[in-house]
C-alpha cells in the first residue's frame, strides 16, 4: 500500500510542482509550433535541446522533452489541415482528408476534432504505458542477453524497412549507426576501435553532435531545395466540434489509439507508421462515410490523429522497460537519459520507480496541455507557420551550432555537427533515412555488450550460441518475429498473402 | 502523380551511382579496419561486432549498387553532363555557398563572440536564401537573435563564446 502511495506521489509530481508544470506546458506549446512548421521536426528540436538541458535536473529536462514530443506529434496535423503541408511525418495521413475538409470551410471543426481525438488517443496511450510497462518490465527481467540482441536488431530492421524506401538502404543506415556506436575504447577490453590514434575519439563518437547534424543541419540543407511553399488562407471558425460528431467517432478513435500504442511499442516503429496504418484501417472498416475518403471524410482525420498521439505513449514503453527506443525521438531521449547518468532498462522500474511514475504523470499532463493549447492561438498559429524560410533556416543553424557547442563548450563539436550534417544531406538526397543511423548509434553499444555476453555464456561456441535461440521460448518468439519482418519486405510475402486471400475469397 | 513524375521517382539522381560506390568503399575500408582491431582471435573479441556490422554494410552496399544500376539513367535536360546535372539537381550553388557561410561562422565563433558572429551569419545566410528586404535582414534578425540570446542566458545558462558585444553586458 505504501508503495502505491509513494508511486502516486511521484505520479503527481509534475502536477504539484508549478515549475515542472510550467515546463511541460511550455514544451507542449513550443512543440505544437515546432511540429506545425514544415521543416522543423520534433526529433530536430529534441536533439538540439538535449545539450541545453545538460545542467538541468533530469525531471525538468524530461518534462520539457515530453511536452515537445506530444505537442510536435499533434502540431503536424494543423499545417496538414490548413496548408496541405504535413508539418511532421506523422501528419502525412492527416493531410489526405484534412485539407479537403479545410477547402470545404470546415478547417475549424477539423482542428477541433483532431485535438479532441489526439487528447483521447494520448490518454489511452498513457493508460497503456502505466499498465503495460510494469508488466513488460517484469517479463524483461527474464530476458537473456541474446534476447536484447534480437530486440535491438529487430528495432533496426523495423525502422529501416517500415518507413518506406529500399530495405537494403534502411539496413545500411542502421548498420552505419551501429558502427558509430562502437567507436572509442571497447568497454570490455579497452582496445581502441576506430579512434585513428585520436585521444578525443577514445570516449566514442560524439553522438549528440551527430544527432544535431543529422536531424538539424541535414534537414536544413534538404529544405534549401524548396524555399517557398504556397500558403493558402483558410477561414477558421467554430473550433469546438459538436458532441454528436465526437461520439460517433469514439469507437474508431479507440481502435486506432490502441493500434497506435501497439505500433509505437514496437522497437523502431513510431507515429508516422501508426498514422498511416490507422488511416488504412479506417478506410477499410468505415462502411458508409459521410464523404468519401480523400474528399473530407471525418474518419480520415480521426484515425491518424488518435493513432499518432497514442503511439507516443507506446514509444515510451520499450524505452523505459528495455532501454530500446520506440522511434527516432525516443532514441534521442535515451541519449539524454544516458547523459544524466540513467540507464533505461528493466532495472529502471525497480531501481528508480520515481522516474517511471514521474514520466507517466508527466505525459498525462502533456495530453491535458495539448487539449488546452489545441483550442487556442489559431490566429497566432497562422502567422508563425508563414515565417519565411530565409529567416527560419539560418536560425535553426544557429540553434544547432550553439547546441553542439554547449555539449562541452568546445567548437570541435560544431565541426562534427557539420560533418554529420553534410553526410546526412547526401544520404537523404539519395533515398537513405537518417532515423536508423541514430537508432543504431544508441543501439550499437547495447548490441555489442549483449552479443558478447550471450556468446561468452554459450562458451564461445557458435553452435551452442545459435541453438539457444531455438531452445529458449522468449528467443524463439523473437526469432520468428524477426524472420517475419524480413520476409514481409520481400516479394515472396506478397505472393503468400495473395494466395491466402484468394483461398479465403 | 503523372507518368513523368513516376519516371523521375524511378530514375537515378545524378551522382547516385557514385555515391553508392563511395559507401561501398567506405564499408570495405571499415571492414578492413574492424579486422585490424583484433583479427579473428575469438568470437567475442573487441572487433567482432564491428566486423559483423561492416560485413552487413558491405553486403547492403553491393545490393544497393546493383539495384541502383537497374534503374533508368539520371534525367538530364538538353545534353547536360552528369557533373552539371549533379550540381543542378543535388548540390546546387546555393547549397555550396550556404555551407561555406556556415563554415566561416564556425571558425569565427571564438574570435568574434556569439552575438557578432551569429548576427553576421544570420544576415549573410538570409541573403544567400534570397531575402532582400533590408528591414527583415537587419531588424528581424537582430530581434530574433536577441530573443535567442536571452533564452540561452536565462533558461539554459549555456556558456557562449564571448566577444566585444557580450563584454558590454557584464
Amino acid at each position: 500500500m505504501s508503495d502505491f502511495l509513494t508511486n502516486f506521489a511521484y505520479f503527481g509530481m509534475s502536477f504539484t510542482d508549478p515549475y515542472l508544470a510550467f515546463l511541460t506546458a511550455a514544451g507542449v506549446f513550443a512543440g505544437i509550433y515546432v511540429g506545425a512548421i514544415p521543416g522543423l521536426s520534433v526529433t530536430m528540436a529534441v536533439s538540439i535541446l538535449i545539450s541545453f538541458t545538460f545542467k538541468w535536473q533530469v525531471n525538468e529536462a524530461l518534462a520539457l522533452i515530453a511536452g515537445i514530443y506530444y505537442g510536435g506529434v499533434y502540431g503536424g496535423s494543423r499545417s496538414a489541415i490548413l496548408i496541405n503541408v504535413p508539418g511532421a511525418p506523422a501528419a502525412i495521413a492527416s493531410a489526405l482528408d484534412g485539407y479537403p475538409l479545410a477547402k470545404l470551410g470546415e478547417a475549424g471543426q477539423a482542428i477541433g476534432l483532431t485535438t479532441v481525438m489526439g487528447v483521447f488517443g494520448g490518454i489511452i496511450g498513457v493508460i497503456c504505458l502505466a499498465v503495460g510497462a510494469p508488466m513488460l518490465s517484469q517479463l524483461a527481467l527474464s530476458f537473456a542477453p541474446r534476447d536484447y540482441m534480437m530486440l535491438a536488431i529487430w528495432g533496426l530492421l523495423l525502422i529501416g524497412s517500415l518507413s518506406g524506401g529500399m530495405m537494403a538502404k534502411g539496413i545500411f543506415a542502421g548498420a552505419l549507426g551501429v558502427l558509430f556506436g562502437t567507436m572509442g575504447l571497447d568497454p570490455l577490453t579497452a582496445e581502441p576501435r576506430f579512434t585513428f590514434g585520436l585521444v578525443q575519439l577514445t570516449a566514442g563518437a560524439p553522438y549528440v553532435a551527430a544527432m544535431i547534424g543529422l536531424f538539424g543541419v541535414s534537414e536544413v540543407l534538404v529544405q534549401l531545395h524548396e524555399l517557398h511553399f504556397p500558403t493558402v488562407k483558410q477561414k477558421v471558425d467554430k473550433l469546438f466540434p459538436p458532441w454528436k460528431l465526437i461520439k460517433k467517432h469514439l469507437p474508431l478513435a479507440s481502435r486506432c489509439s490502441l493500434l497506435g500504442v501497439v505500433i509505437g511499442a514496437l522497437p523502431g516503429a513510431g507515429g508516422d507508421i501508426a498514422a498511416l496504418m490507422a488511416y488504412d484501417h479506417a478506410k477499410r472498416t468505415t462502411k458508409n462515410p459521410e464523404r468519401p475518403f480523400g474528399e473530407g471524410a471525418w474518419e480520415g482525420i480521426v484515425a491518424p490523429e488518435a493513432a499518432a498521439v497514442g503511439s507516443v505513449g507506446g514509444c515510451y514503453i520499450p524505452m523505459l522497460t528495455l532501454g530500446i527506443p520506440g522511434d527516432a525521438v525516443t532514441a534521442v531521449i535515451i541519449g539524454a537519459l544516458y547523459i544524466h547518468g540513467l540507464r533505461p532498462g528493466p532495472m529502471m522500474l525497480i531501481e528508480t520507480p520515481h522516474l517511471f511514475w514521474f514520466t507517466v504523470g508527466n505525459v498525462l499532463q502533456s495530453c491535458i496541455w495539448l487539449g488546452i493549447f489545441g483550442f487556442m492561438g489559431i490566429k497566432l498559429f497562422a502567422k508563425i507557420v508563414e515565417i519565411p524560410k530565409s529567416s527560419l533556416l539560418p536560425m535553426i543553424v544557429v540553434l544547432s551550432a550553439v547546441g553542439a557547442y554547449a555539449i562541452e563548450n568546445n567548437p570541435v563539436h560544431i565541426y562534427w555537427m557539420l560533418g554529420f550534417g553534410v553526410c546526412g544531406y547526401f544520404l537523404k538526397m539519395y533515398g537513405f533515412q537518417v532515423g536508423p543511423v541514430i537508432l543504431g548509434i544508441i543501439l550499437g553499444p547495447l548490441l555489442d555488450n549483449n552479443y558478447r555476453r550471450a556468446m561468452i555464456s554459450a562458451g564461445e561456441s557458435p553452435a551452442q550460441f545459435l541453438s539457444e535461440f531455438l531452445t529458449s521460448p522468449v528467443s524463439l518468439v523473437l526469432v520468428i518475429l524477426l524472420t517475419l519482418t524480413v520476409l514481409s519486405q520481400t516479394r515472396y510475402w506478397a505472393r503468400l498473402t495473395g494466395l491466402f486471400r484468394r483461398r479465403s475469397a | 502523380m503523372s507518368a513523368s513524375d513516376e519516371q523521375m521517382d524511378k530514375a537515378r539522381l545524378p551522382g547516385e551511382t557514385g555515391f553508392c560506390v563511395v559507401i561501398l568503399l567506405f564499408s570495405v575500408t571499415f571492414l578492413y579496419l574492424s579486422y585490424r582491431i583484433s583479427g579473428f582471435s575469438s568470437w567475442t573479441s573487441a572487433g567482432s561486432l564491428p566486423m559483423g556490422t561492416t560485413l552487413v554494410m558491405t553486403v547492403a552496399a553491393i545490393v544497393i549498387l546493383f539495384r541502383e544500376l537497374a534503374k533508368p539513367a539520371p534525367q538530364l535536360t538538353g545534353g547536360e553532363s552528369l557533373t552539371r546535372g549533379f550540381f543542378a539537381q543535388v548540390f546546387p550553388l546555393r547549397h555550396i555557398v550556404f555551407i561555406a557561410v556556415l563554415i566561416a561562422y564556425m571558425f569565427l565563433l571564438d574570435p568574434l563572440g556569439f552575438i557578432t558572429d551569429s548576427y553576421l551569419y544570420l544576415i549573410a545566410s538570409s541573403l544567400v536564401l534570397g531575402e532582400r528586404r533590408v528591414v527583415r535582414l537587419i531588424v528581424v534578425n537582430a530581434l530574433s537573435l536577441a530573443a535567442v540570446y536571452l533564452v540561452f542566458q536565462t533558461a539554459f545558462s549555456v556558456v557562449l563564446p564571448t566577444g566585444p558585444v557580450e563584454a558590454l553586458f557584464r
